[in-house]
């Protein structure tokens, strides 16, 4: 019973947003606990992305909270932090895998810096050892140590996301928040990274939150799914029993939708 | 008599309907005020023929559909939780430590060996790796998958093979309660004897188990108990 009294690593109460008229998202209710992968699904435009930008500190939402839990301090809300101590979160506690990897990485500087960077960020000075660990978590993304001296600009699409995998978990955050991670990549470069992220994802105990459209990727990767429609949450639950048995009209629509290999 | 007579799972009066919204909201009423429980080393066999509902009163219970009404009791962790009004974290810490299912098709993530799927969860739950594997390997001999397969990702494998990698992946865990959706059907004589063996092992250590088997003499080897889900829906 030990989890009913865990305090959860991140707390969304009432959170909307609007882009003047339009809704962006609208009351939005959840909490994650550490170890747990949640998944968000819906259309395009039904407001996942705003909502991941939002909770991961990237737009400052009009109404509602959004509490994370410190190690130190406990839970705080992050648009209460001072901003250099929401980036400092950001790039310590915190993971960001965007959909377009140009987003998340510096292409104009090698992979092992892009890796290493944020150990730098956090006060390592000691080159040697940011060497060490950026080549570490570059094999742990299996990607060919041969490469990493060589400019991203340079590299594949499923590579890019690789690197930026390896880039974000180096500080071991304890929240990754990734969009769309495997759009636009091949299924068989797919299938490697969803393996890479649930490994990873196993080992070090982290919680995920990754927004996408493809309910395989969700039913093999994620434990709890939201479904959203026009801004709003219409279902949350386990994962496969939100796509086993929906409930509401749309999320049956988007499961009774699925092509059949 | 020490601990034959422990009850870990109890279902009170539960309903199940499919609502299809999309189908102008027709109802489809499945079944409703069922109940019985479930003892340690019972094997409780769900009887009924096809479309009675059997392989959704299992799924009811695993959290794996949403049962309408009525009350699932699971003894986990030294307390007992009741399932329809559970968070999904507590669903899912029962599936981690206390319930059990085996599905009638695998359904994993492509391109891991099958050893890796099978020592995976153990890993997950934090025993050793050496430990994880040995209990890998040995559940998949006693389940006759052969050696040489064991490095290969399952989508390859015959049905049987793949129902086998299916069962090991569950009960290598040990969970103390197991349901089990047809486990032995697309088995031949030799390896549906294995299956038995393995289950009515797992039996005599106390799991409880939920199953539906519409093998006759598999019924007759693993039951105890025999539900018919027909005569319950009559009698409601």
């Amino acid at each position: 019973m030990t989890k009913l009294l865990q305090t959860p690593l991140l707390k969304v109460e009432n959170l909307s947003h609007y882009y003047g008229e339009q809704i962006g998202c609208a009351n939005i209710n959840f909490k994650i606990y550490n170890g747990e992968i949640l998944g968000i699904v819906g259309e395009s435009g039904s407001g996942k992305t705003t909502l991941l930008k939002i909770i991961s500190g990237l737009l400052r939402p009009r109404e509602g909270s959004i509490e994370f839990d410190k190690k130190i301090e406990g839970p705080r809300e992050i648009y209460k932090m001072s901003e250099p101590e929401r980036r400092l979160l950001m790039r310590t506690d915190w993971g960001i895998i965007y959909q377009n990897p140009k987003d998340g990485l510096r292409m104009n500087v090698s992979a092992g810096a892009n890796v290493g960077e944020r150990l730098m960020a956090i006060g390592d000075r000691n080159y040697s050892n940011i060497r060490y660990e950026s080549s570490d978590w570059l094999r742990k993304v299996e990607m060919d140590l041969n490469r990493m001296d060589d400019f991203p600009e340079t590299f594949s699409g499923g590579m890019l996301q690789r690197l930026q995998i390896a880039r974000n978990l180096i500080t071991r955050p304890r929240l990754v928040f990734m969009d769309e991670p495997t759009s636009g990549l091949d299924v068989s470069v797919q299938a490697r990274l969803l393996d890479l992220v649930r490994g990873l994802v196993n080992q070090l105990g982290i919680a995920c939150i990754i927004v996408s459209h493809d309910l395989g990727v969700m039913r093999l990767l994620s434990h709890r799914l939201m479904v959203m429609k026009s801004g709003k949450v219409v279902e949350q639950g386990l994962t496969d029993q939100v796509l086993d048995d929906p409930q509401h009209p749309y999320t049956q629509l988007l499961v009774s939708s699925i092509l059949p290999v | 008599m020490k601990n034959k007579s422990i009850e870990v799972l109890s279902v009170k009066n539960l309903k199940k309907s499919f609502i299809l919204h999309n189908q102008n909201s027709i109802e489809l009423p499945v079944f409703s005020s069922i109940s019985f429980s479930l003892r340690k080393g019972e094997c409780l066999v769900l009887v009924g023929p096809s479309g009675a509902g059997k392989s959704t009163l299992l799924r009811s219970i695993y959290g794996n559909y949403l049962a309408t009404s009525g009350e699932i009791s699971v003894y986990h962790d030294q307390s007992w939780i009741n399932l329809v009004e559970a968070s999904p974290n507590i669903i899912l810490d029962i599936r981690k430590k206390t319930l059990g299912y085996v599905s009638q098709f695998l359904r994993v993530i492509p391109r891991i060996s099958t050893l890796d799927l099978v020592t995976e969860p153990l890993l997950g739950r934090g025993d050793t790796k050496a430990n994880s594997i040995n209990q890998a390997k040995d559940i998949l001999t006693k389940l006759a998958v052969p050696e040489n397969l064991w490095d290969l990702p399952p989508a390859t494998f015959s049905g049987g093979e793949q129902q086998r990698v299916n069962i090991a992946i569950t009960l290598v865990r040990q969970f103390p309660i197991l349901l089990l959706d047809e486990p032995t059907a697309s088995l031949d004589a030799k390896n549906k004897q294995a299956v038995i063996d393995l289950i009515i092992h797992e039996k005599k250590k106390g799991t409880a188990i939920i199953g539906i088997f519409h093998d006759e003499n598999v019924r007759d080897a693993l039951g105890t108990t025999f539900f018919d889900i027909e005569k319950a829906k009559k009698a409601a």
